[in-house]
């Protein structure tokens, strides 16, 4: 009997082969599968920080004579020479880093009622996508992110900002309810302040106008835009610990020293007092902001005050852009008049120290004298040469044009103003190209799409490829 | 005969639940067998159990080796066994007289082979192909880990060194890979239980990882058996499909006392090292320039001589010899430093090797008990060493006639300091390769002064581009700093232990149960001083590892032999399999003391960051096997396993079944081939078999982290150190359909020996599909996902193996034994399921992946453009142009690999060598792509002058006959010039084009060659009770012969992964000779 319970034994051990000895323990204990809203805001704010101050910034820069790459990778980008693996890496900020999370903060903020937490959530959206389709043309909106759609296709680059508008329209009444949960300790830029939200919307708005190049409507929202210094959209960074560190300072300090500099560059020659031609002229004084951004050997101003400083924060929109879009807008629809008294507010605020960081605008540096209707006309200051035939509004445009490229020196909005403008050959930024003759007009669709997604365009567009709004 | 009714009741029960067969009846016929026992010596062997064959009837034999039983029946059979003997079966037949001569395990080792489950079976039994490395050969290798010392031994079986550091983990490639993303490495079966032989935490860039294996003294191993086939391994389930690797230790010989000590020292050299050139000084466009990151400067042949010219005015540095450093105003100095910065960090590395066992046993029990230690310093001057220590304790003892316990433990400590490589920029050839010839690397840390009389910063780190320490970054580090300055440390605490009973309650019915524990500790530490590379004010990291496996298996064997020529076996086992690892650590920077303590206090909270990670999964199964010999001519073996683990998906089947079945035929014991006397011994055997690999651990839900954000090639913004920190979806999707991995294989083969098996020949062929592989899928980014793991691949290998051996000559004094093997492997990625391509590893610029319709691990990156007759696109300056996307553009996997190994003793005096070769394959070269861009490549040191006009790659002309620095090339519209402008443009590394960068893989090397002298006498046992004395000399690794320069084609970036041919500033390396004296008392 012994031996035949042995066997029976052995039998059940064999049948039985125990699902329940394994089941119920596959659970990480050290993630959760779920979070609320507010505990995803300020990973979602971080997120389009990094897309708007890290690499895409960077490469944007290369681009748009800011910044010279001289030593590997970024040696290779200075002479457009990039593959479309190079952008796996940012189309993923755009995608998996930060739109995905947005829609499902939108989704639990609508769940619980928090309307103006979901009007944040709009605005970064409309940041994020805004970015995205101004650099790279058409790009997946409507069915990104959605378990729906594996090979999520590519929507128009003008129905991406019509969408974008209405998304901003949204945000602004959203940002009003009175129905909301406090946020202010997770809302790293603002504290749950609305009234700086709502101008942020507009700003954008007004942003993405110029875009594609409606400068009325640009015009009309940025006079809701922000209208103060201590409003602006920054980004904050911090000295506590490395990852809280200005993105600049990062790469040009800690991880690729001497890979990037600004020795020579387009832009700097233009703000250097020391160099000839510089934009200095009887009533404008540069080396404020030249020392603010730059160093005398021609680096990347990473000190403490410096505009790459440790813990200097980063515009993601501010009232100097929104002074300039008053200005160019107002230039292009309402003439030069109205045009002139919206560049001399823009220098106004700079005569007062503008964005710049009152250690460099000692006496004798900074020097922002308005501007009169002579100095744009043939043989004014602006308009130079006596026998110039430069109408004084392309003048006063190409003097406007020149103000905003230096000032968004290391954001993309100056890569997207110099493709903007382009064709405008008498009031554009005269940039030249790093190496043969044309500049690139967008980024390349990243490989991981290229490879993954049957929706995307066969072959891809190259680097000279002109995205729709800028036809 | 109420006890054979049961036994023929229960042997029913055997019969029709598995069998499905009759019964046999056995006749009678009661008479007295008598003998005598000996050895192969004529030594009669006392104390030797005989037991009648299916009953528990026994006796055991006197002191002079005689015995006396009573047997029942002609057909009956006695077993013959006794410790450290191999065990003897033979029929009574008619005779009376039974006299048997038994050899000892040592000798019968050759005709037994170790199934997975670690029961021993006659090789000629099985269907499938295997191989057993005695132990003696892994010890003669010379190679501090056990793996290394596989390599060469078997075919099907390729071992890749990753590195020549210390303890650097190698690749282990059985039958090719069949998995894509779920590791490589064999499950490791140590005395019956499985133990963790892989290496955590390899990656391109860092240092290497040690292999969990090479935690064994190969001093301890009797054996290694091979599994290579599905059907083999088949009882192991999803832990077998890269083959099983069965190790087993050394045991004590019966009535012996044996001690024995062995010491090995080994001097050990680079074996492969870069051409650099020493003609062009540090620089950019033909200008010398301290601060320049290349050597593109001026031509030092043409500098003034005599000594430079300093500022002594203003900023100094101090160095660490007392050197006072200015900077320089002028360049005069014709002084080159290669073989002097090269001399300062690389040299002769060795290790000494002690080890001495105790053996012995009596009738009953033995023991086996060893102390070993091995400290070795590598072949980098500083930083690099690894120290291994242990003890092992075996002991077995039959305590009655039912029942054997057996327990074997070892402990082992590991200490290890690494050197960093690979992709990173702390990397150690990174530092050392691209320092300019003129630069002296001396004096790497020392006291800045940035004014004449200023404040003295202490600690700065000069490098070349940074000469007097005045900048806070090195940009690279000076290879000084990284062997005298830097740690990466390893401290490993290992304890395994597996015990079995054997329970054997009659002669035909067996219970085995094993339990082993497998534990160990992996402590990590990295610490980076202020001023190093890739961290400016320090970092140090520590990680805490700990890993407990503990296995249970229960298995029940039954055998019977039904009729004389029908012979059955029956197993069944249950086999439980938990898993436990547990991490903890942190990583700090910013130190508060620059030189203050390696501890986390010496940072702000802020400037920490934390892991926490644990980890559980539990297998479970039941297997079964049964057997069949009939007339001794055929086997068949069946094994099924039904298994079910927690790794695997809650909506897919929960419990998964992996049979198997095996066939073998002994063709020449068909009566025809009595005459054939040519053929000693011919048999065919055929296979089939399913293994698995399970999926990883916790990847069923998608998961909510904390997540940072990293910043392309910049830096990194961390949620956590803004507002109240954050979670967020993770980027990887879960998968509640995780199932696991299958492979699918088939075999056949022959078997064959010849001249009374002086020549033996071993053939297969064998061909799988892995299905459902497990992959980390990439999916655009627009998805919503960056990754989703799933079942998506499909894999196929074919192969053809080949063993040969051919004892050439053999007498009294003589002995020569020639052993060949090859083995052919062709692999396919058969389906991605759309995934596009894997990425296994490599670098940025090349990449091994997986791609769809090429072979598993094929080179990839962006190739030139080209026509659709594949001639190069060029522009208008005659230079080539580079796609923007990627494709693949070369196959790393060989076309053939081949082991030749020779033996010859000729009376105390042992010749043996093993000689191996890899045809065909292609490496990437990445570091010589980086030393053309940098400019201290041997290929551009020279100079060049057209018979025409050459354009360079900025379209600038050289008219014919003016010399610049570089060669000329023709792309297809005539000769252009390769200058500065190409190599740091398109044609170097950073051009992103790796197609011109790919070698030849092709190798042959010499991998030992060892030379002993036994002297044994009795004069010397009576003196110094010295049984005898063994004085060998080896070589590891003399000599290498490839296509390539600089290098071993074999390293790898990706480590031990998967990825394969790339290199990327991989530790050189090594070449060994080795001295070992080994007494025996």
């Amino acid at each position: 009997m012994k031996k035949y319970s042995l066997i029976i034994l052995v039998l059940i051990l064999f049948t039985g082969s125990c699902k329940n000895l394994v089941d119920g323990i596959n659970i990480d204990p050290g993630s959760p599968s779920d979070a609320p809203a507010i505990a995803m805001l300020t990973g979602v704010l971080v997120s389009n920080m990094v897309l708007q101050e890290g690499e895409v910034a960077r490469i944007a820069s290369l681009w748009s004579g800011y910044f010279r790459g001289v030593q590997q990778q970024y040696q290779s980008y200075q002479q457009y020479i990039v593959t479309a693996r190079i952008f796996d890496d940012n189309w993923q900020r755009v995608y998996t880093s930060a739109y995905k999370n947005i829609k499902l903060l939108k989704d639990k903020s609508r769940a619980v009622n928090n309307i103006r937490l979901l009007g944040v959530a709009q605005v970064i959206e409309a940041n994020v996508m805004g970015t995205a389709s101004a650099l790279w043309g058409d790009i997946p909106y409507n069915e990104a992110a959605d378990n729906k759609f594996p090979h999520p296709s590519y929507d128009s680059q003008s129905s991406n900002y019509a969408k974008i508008q209405s998304l901003l329209d949204s945000a602004i009444i959203n940002l009003n309810s009175t129905a909301f949960e406090s946020f202010t300790a997770q809302d790293i830029h603002f504290a749950g302040n609305t009234v700086k939200w709502i101008q942020t919307a507009y700003t954008l708005k007004a942003r993405y106008f110029m875009h594609t190049r409606e400068y009325s409507k640009a015009l009309s929202a940025a006079s809701l835009g922000i209208n103060s210094a201590a409003n602006n959209w920054m980004a904050p960074h911090a000295t506590s610990g490395r990852g809280a560190y200005n993105l600049y300072y990062q790469f040009v300090v800690q991880d690729r020293p001497g890979w990037m500099d600004a020795n020579g560059s387009f832009a700097a020659n233009l703000l250097n007092p020391a160099k000839t031609p510089n934009r200095g002229n009887a009533k404008t004084i540069e080396r404020a902001r030249y020392n603010f951004l730059f160093t005398s050997a021609g680096a990347l101003n990473t000190t403490v005050n410096g505009f790459f400083g440790q813990a200097s924060s980063f515009p993601l929109a501010g009232y100097a852009e929104n002074l300039l879009i008053l200005a160019e807008a107002e230039s292009r629809v309402n003439g030069f008049d109205k045009g002139l008294v919206r560049l001399n507010a823009f220098r106004a605020f700079m005569a007062g120290g503008g964005y710049i960081s009152s250690t460099y605008t000692t006496t004798g540096n900074i020097k922002y004298d308005p501007y009169v209707l002579a100095d744009f006309t043939a043989g004014g200051m602006e308009n130079l040469p006596a026998t110039s035939t430069l109408s004084k509004e392309s003048s006063l445009l190409r003097e406007i044009m020149e103000e905003r490229y230096l000032t968004f020196i290391g954001q993309i909005e100056g890569f997207n103003d110099l493709r903007r403008v382009f064709k405008e050959t008498d009031v554009r930024v005269a940039v030249t190209p790093n190496t043969g003759t044309e500049l690139p007009q967008r980024f390349l669709y990243p490989q991981i799409e290229v490879d993954l997604n049957k929706s995307t365009p066969n072959p891809i567009p190259s680097l000279f490829s002109v995205t729709t709004v800028n036809k | 005969m109420r006890k054979k009714d049961n036994l023929r009741q229960i042997s029913l029960i055997f019969a029709l639940l598995f069998l499905g067969q009759g019964f046999f009846a056995q006749s009678t016929d009661v008479k007295t067998v008598t003998g005598v026992v000996r050895d192969q010596n004529n030594e009669v062997l006392p104390g030797i159990n005989i037991l009648i064959e299916g009953t528990s009837t026994g006796t055991v034999t006197n002191l002079d080796g005689t015995y006396s039983i009573v047997v029942s029946s002609t057909s009956a059979y006695l077993i013959f066994s006794a410790v450290g003997m191999e065990t003897v079966r033979e029929q009574v037949g008619n005779r009376t007289k039974l006299d048997i001569v038994m050899k000892d395990e040592a000798t019968a080792l050759d005709a037994v082979v170790v199934t997975a489950l670690v029961f021993e079976a006659n090789r000629d039994e099985i269907g499938y192909a295997t191989t057993r490395i005695k132990g003696e050969n892994i010890a003669v290798s010379g190679e501090v880990g056990l793996v290394d010392a596989l390599a060469g031994k078997a075919s099907g079986v390729r071992i890749s060194r990753t590195s020549g550091d210390p303890g650097a983990a190698s690749q282990i490639l059985i039958r090719g890979q069949s998995t894509i993303t779920r590791g490589l490495d064999p499950l490791i079966i140590l005395d019956g239980v499985p133990i963790s032989g892989d290496s955590r935490g390899e990656t391109n860039g860092g240092t290497t990882q040690q292999s969990r294996l090479n935690d064994i003294s190969p001093d301890d191993i009797a054996s290694v058996q091979v599994l290579k086939g599905a059907s083999a391994a088949a009882l192991w389930g999803t832990r077998a499909a890269n083959g099983v690797i069965v190790i087993t230790t050394k045991k004590g010989k019966a009535n012996s006392l044996d001690i024995s000590f062995k010491s090995t020292i080994s001097m050990d050299e680079v074996s492969a090292f870069y051409d650099l050139q020493s003609n062009y000084g540090q620089g950019t466009n033909g200008v010398w320039s301290p601060t320049a990151l290349r050597s593109w400067g001026d031509k030092i042949a043409n500098r003034a001589g005599g000594s430079d010219i300093f500022n002594t005015t203003g900023a100094s540095f101090i160095g660490n010899t007392g050197q006072v450093i200015y900077p320089v105003l002028t360049k005069n100095a014709k002084e080159t430093y290669l073989q002097k910065n090269y001399d300062g960090v690389l040299g002769l590395g060795h290790y000494l090797d002690n080890s001495i066992s105790i053996s012995g046993g009596d009738a009953a029990s033995n023991f086996f008990i060893s102390l070993n230690d091995l400290n070795q310093k590598g072949v980098v001057q500083n930083g690099s060493n690894y120290r291994r220590s242990g003890f092992r304790v075996n002991a077995g003892r039959q305590l009655n006639k039912w029942l054997n316990i057996s327990n074997k433990a070892s402990y082992s400590l590991i200490n290890s300091d690494r050197i960093t490589q690979g992709v990173n920029n702390a990397g150690f050839l990174i530092g050392l390769l691209r320092t300019p010839s003129d630069f002296n690397n001396e004096n790497f840390v020392g006291g800045y002064a940035a004014t004449q009389g200023g404040t003295l910063i202490p600690n700065r780190h000069r490098s070349y581009r940074n000469h007097i320490g005045a900048g806070t970054n090195p940009g690279f580090n000076n290879p000084l700093w990284i062997t005298n300055e830097l740690e990466n440390t390893s401290y490993v605490n290992r304890f395994i232990n597996a015990t079995e009973a054997k329970i054997r309650p009659n002669s035909w019915f067996t219970l085995t149960t094993r339990a082993g524990i497998d534990y160990f500790t992996d402590r990590q530490s990295t610490y980076f001083p202020y001023y190093s590379a890739n961290a400016i004010s320090g970092l140090y990291s520590r990680d805490e590892y700990s890993q407990m496996q503990f296995n249970l298996d229960v298995i029940g064997q039954a055998e019977k032999q039904f009729t004389p020529d029908l012979h059955v076996n029956l197993l069944m086992g249950f086999n439980y399999n938990s898993l436990n690892t547990a991490s903890i650590g942190a990583s700090s920077q910013n130190f508060i003391l620059p030189d203050g303590p390696k501890d986390f206090d010496n940072a702000t909270p802020t400037n920490i960051t934390t892991n926490d990670s644990r980890l559980k999964r539990i297998t479970n199964a039941g297997y079964s096997s049964v057997g069949f010999s009939f007339k001794d001519q055929l086997f068949i073996n069946a094994t099924g396993r039904l298994e079910a683990a927690s790794s695997f998906g809650e909506l897919s089947d929960n419990t998964f079944f992996y049979p198997s079945m095996d066939m073998a035929w002994q063709f020449s014991q068909l009566s025809g081939f009595e005459n054939f006397k040519a053929l000693s011994f011919g048999k065919l055997r055929a296979s089939l078999g399913v293994v698995g690999v399970q999926p990883l651990s916790y990847r069923t839900r998608t998961d909510f982290v904390t997540r940072t954000f990293s910043d392309g090639l910049g830096g990194a913004l961390d949620p956590s150190l803004f507002g109240s920190g954050s979670y967020l979806q993770s980027v990887n999707g879960g998968n509640p359909y995780l199932r696991p991995e299958r492979k699918e294989e088939m075999e056949f083969g022959v078997d064959l020996r010849f001249l009374n098996d002086k020549i033996s020949l071993s053939a297969t062929y064998y061909r799988n599909n892995t299905e459902d592989a497990l992959i980390n899928i990439p999916q655009a980014s627009s998805t919503g996902f960056d990754f989703l793991y799933a079942n998506a691949g499909n894999i196929q290998n074919r192969g053809v193996e080949l063993d040969f051996a051919y004892n050439i000559f053999k007498n009294k004094d003589w002995n020569i034994d020639w052993n060949f093997n090859w083995t052919l492997n062709r692999n396919k990625v058969t389906n991605l399921n759309g995934a596009g391509s894997i990425n296994l590893g490599g670098s940025a610029g090349i990449s091994s992946r997986a791609v769809e319709g090429y072979p598993l691990g094929i080179l990839y990156s962006t190739p030139f453009l080209k026509d659709e007759s594949g001639k190069l696109k060029l522009n208008s300056n005659g230079f080539p142009i580079a796609d923007i996307v990627a494709a693949p553009i070369g196959d790393p996997n060989p076309e053939w690999r081949a082991g030749m190994g020779l033996n010859i003793r000729y009376k105390n005096l042992t010749l043996s060598a093993l000689l191996e070769h890899s045809e065909g394959g292609v490496v990437a070269n990445g570091t010589e792509a980086v030393l053309l861009d940098y400019g201290t490549s041997a290929t551009v040191g020279n100079e060049s002058s057209g018979t025409t006009d050459l354009k360079n790659y900025a379209g600038k002309v050289i008219p014919a006959g003016t010399p610049f620095r570089g060669n000329i090339k023709d792309f297809g519209a005539g000769p252009v010039a390769l200058d500065e402008s190409w190599y740091v443009g398109l044609g170097g590394f950073f051009g992103n084009v790796g197609e011109q960068f790919l070698d030849d893989a092709t190798w042959t090397r010499f991998r030992e060659l060892n030379l002993s002298y036994k002297t044994s006498s009795a004069k010397l046992k009576k003196l110094l009770g010295i049984g005898s004395i063994i004085f060998e000399l080896s070589g590891r690794n003399l000599f290498l012969s490839s296509k390539v320069n600089g290098y071993d084609p074999d390293s790898n970036n990706a480590g031990a992964g998967s990825g394969r041919g790339v290199s990327y500033f991989v530790n050189p390396p090594t070449r060994s000779y080795l001295f070992t004296l080994k007494l025996n008392f």
